[in-house]
C-alpha cells in the first residue's frame, strides 16, 4: 500500500445526487428524526476528521479538555455536538470531496451537513469554497455588507 | 442425530424473547451497503444471509461506546455520588460470528484482572450469544493465522450452522444456550460441517518475535505513513477494549462515563505537562500490533485478534492488523 493508491472498495450504492433536496424535503421534526438516527451510529472514532483535507486545526475543539467544550462520549448529545461544530468549523473550507461519508464506518452520510453550509455561504456571502484563491475566507472576513439574515 | 432449526423458527424466538423483555441484538442491514449488529426490534430484522460480516462488532453490547458510572450533583463545596446500580435487562445476541464470540473471552481477562468491571461482568452474566458459523469468508479474513476457524465455538454459548433451504443444526453449548432453545428444535440426522476456512496468512509467532526485537526499527515509519490516525481500527475490532473515562454535561454536575478509546489518537498517551512519550503515528502503530500480538500474549497466553479483517475493511486508507503482519511474516 503506497499514498495515493486506491483504498477499499467503491460503495455498492452510490449515493443520490439528490439527497441533499431530498433531506431538506422533510419536515424538520423528520429531518431531526433523521439526524437522531443517524448520529447515534457515530462510534466517535473520529475518522471523518482525520480523512479530512479541510481538518487541519493543531488541536481540535474535541480534543480540549481545559474546559472540555463538547461532550467527549459518544452519547446522542455527545454526537450531535461533535457533529455540528465540524459542520460549522468547515462552512465555507469545506471542498466537497465527500471523504468524510466515505470514510465513516457507521456510514453517516456527513456531506449533507457541509453540503447545508456550502449553500449558506453562497446565497448569503456569494462564497464558493476553493474556487477563487484570492476571495478572503467567509468565516475569517467581515464586510459592511454582511447580512445577518440567516442567524435565527 | 442431531438437533435442527428452521430460520422461521429462530426469527420467532427471536420475536419471543423481544416480546418477553429480553434485549436482543444481531447483524441488520442499516443501509443498502451497510450491515451492523445493532439491537433488533423485530425478528424480521434479523439478517442471517447474503454478507460476509457486520462493519462492527459484538463488544458494544457488553462494552458500550458510552457508559455511565455514576451521577454526580456539585453543591457548595460538597460532591453527592449517584451510584448507577440499574440492573441489566436479559440480552441475547443472535447469529454473531465466530470471531466477534471468540472475543469475549479475550475481554472477560482485561475486565477480571487486576480490577472486577463490575459494568462489564454485569451485562456479561445476563447475555447468551448464538453464533452462527460462517459459510464464506472474503480476503480480509484470517481467523485460521490466529487459531480460530469459520465454526469456532469460543465465548459461543450455541452455535448454528446452515444446513441451506433455511434450516439450521443448532448445537448449545453452555447451559444458557439450552435454555434459550428447549423445545424449539427438531431431531435430524444431518450435521453441518465448518467450512474451510482462509488459507494461513501469517505465523503469529514469528509476528511475535519480530515485534519484540524491533522496537525501533524504520518499518514501523514506512507502514504508518498511510495511516491517518482515526480510532475506526480500534473501534470496529471485537477484541480492542481500551477505554477513557470523562465527565459528561455540565460541570455542575450530571454524569462520569466510560468511553471507548483508541491508541491510535494522538491524545492518547498525552500527558498534562505536554509530553507525548508516542509523538507520531508510527509510535501508535507499533503499540497497536505489539499489544495484539506480544503484550496481551504474553501476560494472558492468547493473541488479542480474532482475525476478523474489520480494521481493514472500515479502515478508510485500506490498513489493517492483516496488511501490517503479513508484511512483517514476509517481508
Amino acid at each position: 500500500m503506497t499514498l495515493g493508491m486506491a483504498a477499499g472498495s467503491e460503495p455498492q450504492s452510490s449515493p443520490s445526487p439528490n439527497r441533499f433536496a431530498a433531506l431538506m424535503a422533510m419536515p424538520p421534526a423528520e429531518r431531526m428524526a433523521f439526524w437522531t438516527e443517524e448520529f447515534n451510529r457515530c462510534v466517535k472514532c473520529f475518522a471523518c476528521r482525520q480523512v479530512c483535507p479541510m481538518c487541519y486545526c493543531e488541536r481540535c475543539i474535541v480534543d480540549k479538555n481545559r474546559p472540555i467544550a463538547i461532550d467527549p462520549a459518544p452519547s446522542t448529545k455527545g454526537n450531535f455536538a461533535w457533529q455540528i461544530a465540524r459542520a460549522f468549523h468547515l462552512a465555507g473550507r469545506c471542498v466537497g470531496c465527500g471523504e468524510c461519508s466515505r470514510a465513516c464506518p457507521a456510514g453517516i452520510d456527513l456531506a449533507l451537513l457541509n453540503i447545508s453550509m456550502h449553500i449558506a455561504a453562497q446565497k448569503n456571502f456569494g462564497y464558493e469554497a476553493g474556487a477563487d484563491p484570492k476571495a478572503a475566507p467567509v468565516i475569517g472576513s467581515y464586510t459592511l455588507h454582511d447580512t445577518e439574515g440567516f442567524i435565527r | 442425530m442431531s438437533e435442527i432449526i428452521s430460520q422461521s423458527t429462530l426469527r420467532a424466538l427471536a420475536a419471543e424473547w423481544i416480546a418477553g423483555g429480553k434485549s436482543v441484538a444481531g447483524p441488520a442491514r442499516v443501509k443498502p451497503d451497510l450491515v451492523l449488529y445493532r439491537t433488533l426490534r423485530s425478528g424480521d430484522d434479523l439478517l442471517l444471509e447474503g454478507f460476509q460480516r457486520p462493519a462492527n462488532s459484538i463488544k458494544e453490547f457488553l462494552f458500550p461506546k458510552a457508559e455511565k458510572l455514576y451521577g454526580y450533583k456539585i453543591r457548595g463545596n460538597s460532591v453527592e455520588l449517584i451510584e448507577n446500580d440499574a440492573l441489566e435487562p436479559a440480552q441475547v445476541i443472535i447469529a454473531a460470528r465466530p470471531c466477534d464470540a471468540a472475543a469475549l473471552p479475550i475481554l472477560d481477562h482485561v475486565f477480571n484482572w487486576d480490577f472486577h468491571d463490575e459494568f462489564y461482568n454485569r451485562r456479561r452474566a445476563a447475555t447468551t450469544v448464538v453464533t452462527l458459523a460462517c459459510s464464506a469468508h472474503d480476503e480480509n479474513c484470517f481467523c485460521t493465522s490466529v487459531g480460530l476457524d469459520p465454526g469456532s465455538e469460543r465465548g459461543s454459548d450455541a452455535i448454528l450452522f446452515a444446513l441451506g433451504d433455511g434450516q439450521y443444526e443448532l448445537r448449545c453449548i453452555t447451559e444458557k444456550g439450552r435454555a434459550l432453545f428447549g423445545g424449539k428444535t427438531e431431531k435430524s440426522e444431518q450435521t453441518g460441517k465448518t467450512i474451510a476456512g482462509p488459507e494461513k496468512k501469517f505465523d503469529a509467532q514469528a509476528v511475535r518475535t519480530f515485534v519484540t526485537a524491533h522496537f525501533e526499527d524504520p518499518f514501523w515509519q514506512e507502514h504508518a505513513l498511510t495511516c491517518i490516525g482515526c480510532g475506526t481500527c480500534a473501534f470496529s475490532c471485537p477484541a480492542c477494549h481500551c477505554f477513557d473515562i470523562v465527565d459528561a454535561g455540565p460541570a455542575a454536575g450530571n454524569a462520569r462515563v466510560k468511553t471507548w478509546d483508541s491508541c491510535q489518537f494522538s491524545t492518547f498517551t498525552a500527558h498534562a505537562s505536554g509530553h507525548n512519550p508516542r509523538p507520531v503515528q508510527p509510535a501508535r502503530q507499533r503499540q497497536r500490533i505489539l499489544h495484539k500480538f506480544a503484550i496481551y500474549p504474553e501476560k494472558f497466553g492468547e493473541i488479542l485478534c480474532t482475525g476478523c479483517g474489520n480494521c481493514t475493511r472500515n479502515c478508510p486508507v485500506g490498513l489493517g492488523v492483516l496488511s501490517v503482519v503479513t508484511e512483517i511474516n514476509h517481508g
